[in-house]
């Protein structure tokens, strides 16, 4: 009897247990299955007020619809104090009217660039005023770059007027040197990038120019609806393009204007706004692609002694598939199918999509927006700044983009294409496809906006990538990145010696297990905006060491191993011999 | 679906001669000739023979009997060429035989005459059927300004306007139709299919949904709603539309093709391709369904196939950009460089030629101001 109490315990304790697994089993089934179908484990959080950011972008239209007033202004990442922290810097607008008020009035700071201070407890402060950075002009594109090799980050801003070079004094201030460096190119200046053109290992500076207009000859276009006159933004196909502008650093702070040597002149100006600098043809040499709005996008392939021909046409980058030119805003570019090459995405028009375009390596790509599911999402977009992040650290770099209409009065024509507009981002799908996980993934993406700008950067140094968003007019948004950490990610900063001192242009491969990530060190990203310094890799399943291959430009390669999920590295060039000499911040 | 009807019968003269007896030498020859109809009728229907040669014949009895008058009606204009009604008349008369004539002869009715307006709209519809754009517009104009009520004014207009791929001042019309009571599924296709037109494809799904509402088994309505639901990215949608209308046209190549694209937008690539395929069994020359199948290959990096596949079209197709784009890509991609250069240079001087076409894109009025000018 007691044998057989005792074996029919040890049955039900058996079947217990057995109860028991299959429960855990389905459990945890149910979790994977979950996790496929959740991806709302991605999250924003718009932290711009606890953040203490107040910038205000200041753009207010006219009665007669000017049309730089309609295209807004960037944003930047800068560790200008080189804390490790990086800080924020927000190019302003200006109102039409100003002009002449300036000249009579004090220079409000509310109405300047600003400058916040990362105080690396989540908190920014304003430094503008003491950083002397205070201006008063239309700030359009940044770029961050330590041109001096001080191992300080410069800062360069396009204007509708004269561009500005602020060299970093290395004291928490900044000089104003543009007439000093012959960088202030009175253009009416876009996108802007650093990028050391002719291999000399010093960072020059590409400037994309807009449009042939100034305050003093500027085309005002109207339309008679119902009877009475309304102004609408011209046409930028109807409005002359102005050539772009290729600096040429001489190391001695001052620079070279070589637009016409470099080939920039071999054909017609185009309408400019946004640039990507990498090194498409794999040649050791830094190349540039354009994206023009609605005229034919270029391809600057450099011959490595910093003189250009446009290939765009020959490497199907000038159109969509259709063969029709679109209005190419920004520009992101990444190795978003993991094959190791560069691919470009550029932001466009209402109606058009916004195109992604595969590297097929030999200077060749292909439009692969619609087999992507890129192309749907956009249609009733119009997308300015947009960026390659990988929002949840799986090694897939994800998609951000801005959207805004430059016309706010199409309704006045029967047209239903809004003005402001929802933000969107798209989850990587292991490079095959991307989907928009928007709705899931935080309450800026449900709202409505007319979005310009944006760059990435780990603010908060928690190993997941954040954004700063620029909008029109309106205030500018921290978005911090509150998704589920289940990867992990290793930072990395690169310091060039022989190569540009910031190393811009430089290739990261970070090989984990079976898996090889191209990062790259961008000079500028997005439309009119620069992102942060450091690299943020996600790493996937990986939770052992990784190795760093750094091809730093010029094309000379270094290896890194030892390098754990979660850590930061500061990569000095030449210095792999030393593995040890890394710097390691837990 | 026959959008032209209404204003067709408009247009009927015969109706015209109901609604507007004529007192004229020639109306009593006229009217003979009609009773000799008649009784011609008549006496054919009694005796219950319907050879397929009776309309024939009766014809020519009207043109016989039409005959006479026409010759009375020249003989008169020649001694009074400033009788306005007897060139109305006779543009009646001779608007189906001989329209380019009964143009003239209606053009001759001044804004005086109390016919004026019934003029304006024979000349209205000879001008459309003649395909003499201009005329027809801006008779309609006038028709549309002084009758701005009368809705089927505003829907010839939007439909010549549509033809003419002047979609903005189309679509005017066409809403204008539907605001002053035009409720018919057709008078919402065209809507939609004007908004097709000037690329304001989000918008189609309303007017469509309308039109589907008086008429659900509209094809063509559904064939449109499965395109604007494929542009807008509702591709549950799409795939319901197209695949209703492939239940009603099985051998419907374009919607075979929406399937196709809905599948490659899925991502089912190969799915796509047979669908694809089966569009191409179907009509092997379809250039919609060539291209994408082209494209499909293109992205499977199978340049030489979508090569072989496109090139042969060249010589019919080498000025439809998007047919010499990807021609140049699959050229590229398979290592024909020199080629996809000379196409995308190809496609970039077709470019410049649209470009000097007029476009909605420029500004009617563009001038250069003066910083501070208000």
């Amino acid at each position: 009897m007691t044998s057989f109490l005792f074996n029919r315990s040890i049955r039900s304790v058996c079947l217990a247990a057995l109860c028991g697994l299959y429960v855990l089993l389905l459990f945890s089934q149910n979790c994977s299955l979950c996790a496929e179908e959740k991806p709302s484990a991605i999250s924003f959080e718009d932290v711009t007020n606890a953040a203490q950011i107040n910038f205000q972008h200041r753009s207010p239209v006219t009665v007669k619809r000017h049309l730089h007033l309609m295209m807004g202004s960037g944003v930047g990442w800068v560790d200008f104090d080189r804390d490790g922290f990086p800080d924020l810097f927000c190019a302003q607008g200006e109102e039409w009217s100003t002009v002449k008020r300036k000249q009579s009035h004090p220079i409000d700071v509310a109405l300047s660039n600003r400058l916040y201070w990362n105080r690396r407890n989540g908190q920014f402060q304003d430094v503008t005023a003491v950083s002397g950075l205070t201006v008063m002009n239309y700030s359009m594109g940044i770029a961050v770059g330590d041109y001096n090799h001080d191992g300080f980050d410069d800062l360069y801003v396009s204007a509708f007027g004269r561009n500005l070079l602020y060299c970093n004094q290395g004291d928490g201030t900044f000089s104003q040197v543009s007439s000093l460096a012959h960088v202030d190119d009175p253009g009416y200046g876009a996108s802007c990038t650093w990028a050391d053109i002719n291999g000399d290992g010093l960072l020059d500076l590409y400037v994309v120019n807009y449009l042939e207009i100034d305050r003093e000859h500027y085309p005002i276009c109207s339309r008679r609806v119902d009877g009475a006159r309304v102004y609408f933004i011209c046409h930028p196909r109807y409005v002359p393009g102005q050539y772009d502008v290729v600096y040429l650093n001489l190391g001695n702070g001052s620079f070279l204007d070589v637009s016409q040597k470099a080939g920039l002149h071999s054909e017609p100006a185009r309408q400019g706004l946004g640039v990507f600098a990498a090194d498409y043809d794999q040649d050791g040499d830094i190349d540039l692609y354009i994206a023009n709005d609605s005229v034919a996008n270029q391809l600057w392939i450099n011959n490595g002694q910093g003189v250009f021909t446009d290939q765009a046409l020959v490497a199907g980058l000038a159109f969509n598939r259709s063969g029709d030119r679109e209005a190419g805003m920004g520009l992101a570019g990444a190795d978003y199918n993991g094959d190791g090459e560069v691919d470009l995405f550029v932001t466009n028009y209402f109606g058009e999509t916004n195109t992604l375009y595969r590297n097929e390596g030999g200077l060749f790509f292909l439009d692969v927006t619609d087999e992507t599911g890129l192309a749907a999402p956009s249609h009733a977009r119009l997308g300015f700044g947009t960026s390659f992040l990988d929002v949840n650290n799986d090694g897939w770099e994800d998609l951000f983009v801005t959207n805004g209409h430059v016309h706010d009065r199409l309704s006045q024509l029967g047209k239903s294409e809004p003005y402001e507009q929802e933000p969107q981002l798209f989850l990587n799908q292991a490079g095959t496809r991307f989907m928009d996980i928007s709705e899931q993934s935080g309450e800026f993406f449900k709202t409505k906006q007319v979005g310009r700008g944006c760059a990435v950067a780990d603010f908060n140094q928690d190993g997941l990538v954040d954004l700063a968003v620029s909008h029109l007019n309106e205030r500018l948004v921290l978005l911090e990145n509150r998704s589920e950490q289940i990867h992990k990610s290793v930072a990395l900063q690169l310091v060039g010696t022989t190569s540009n001192r910031s190393a811009i242009g430089a290739v990261v491969e970070v090989v984990s297990d079976s898996r090889k990530l191209i990062r790259l060190r961008k000079g500028s990203s997005s439309y009119l905006s620069a992102d942060e310094a450091w690299i943020t890799c996600g790493l996937g399943d990986c939770r052992s060491e990784v190795t760093v291959k750094v091809r730093w430009p010029g094309g000379k390669t270094e290896n890194w191993s030892g390098l754990q999920p979660g850590g930061r590295y500061t990569l000095i060039e030449g210095t792999s011999v030393l593995p040890d000499q890394s710097q390691t911040q837990p | 679906m026959n959008r032209l009807t209404e204003s067709e019968k408009l247009t009927s003269p015969y109706v015209k001669q109901k609604r507007n007896p004529f007192f004229s030498s020639g109306f009593l020859i006229l009217a003979g000739g009609c009773l000799a109809l008649f009784l011609f009728l008549l006496f054919e229907s009694e005796s219950g023979d319907s050879s397929t040669s009776q309309p024939t014949a009766s014809e020519a009895s009207v043109q016989k009997s039409e005959k006479p008058k026409r010759k009375e009606l020249i003989a008169y204009l020649q001694k009074h060429p400033e009788d306005e009604f007897a060139h109305f008349q006779l543009g009646e008369l001779i608007q189906n035989r001989a329209p380019f004539q009964a143009l003239e002869n209606f053009s001759h009715v001044t804004e005086r005459h109390p016919r004026y307006y019934e003029a304006v709209e024979a000349i209205a519809k000879i001008a459309q059927e003649q395909g003499l754009d201009d005329r027809a517009t801006s008779a309609l104009f006038i028709l549309v300004r002084e009758f701005p009520e009368e809705r089927r004014y505003q829907k010839s207009m939007a439909e010549l306007l549509f033809q003419q791929g002047r979609s903005n001042r189309a679509l005017r019309y066409a809403r204008r139709n539907i605001e002053l009571g035009g409720e018919a599924a057709d008078d919402y296709l065209l809507v939609a299919e004007i908004l097709k037109q000037a690329g304001r494809t989000l918008e189609m799904t309303g007017p469509l949904k309308q039109a589907l509402y008086q008429e659900p088994g509209l094809y063509d309505a559904h064939l449109n709603l499965a395109y604007a639901a494929l542009y807008s990215g509702d591709l549950e949608t799409a795939t319901r539309e197209a695949k209703w209308c492939l239940a009603e046209k099985p051998e419907s190549t374009t919607a075979l093709r929406y399937l196709a694209i809905i599948n490659r937008n899925q991502g089912n690539i190969e799915k796509s391709i047979s669908y694809i395929d089966q569009a191409l069994s179907t009509d092997p020359e379809d250039l919609e369904s060539l291209l994408l199948k082209a494209d499909l290959l293109i992205y499977q990096r199978k340049g030489e196939q979508a090569y072989q596949l496109l090139k042969p079209l060249y010589a019919n197709q080498q000025t439809d950009r998007r047919y010499i784009s990807a021609l140049a890509r699959a050229a590229g991609l398979a290592g024909k460089r020199e080629e996809a250069l000379e196409l995308q240079q190809l496609n970039q001087r077709l470019i410049k030629e649209e470009d000097l076409r007029p476009s909605s894109l420029q500004s009617e009025s563009v001038q250069k101001r003066q910083a501070g000018r208000k």
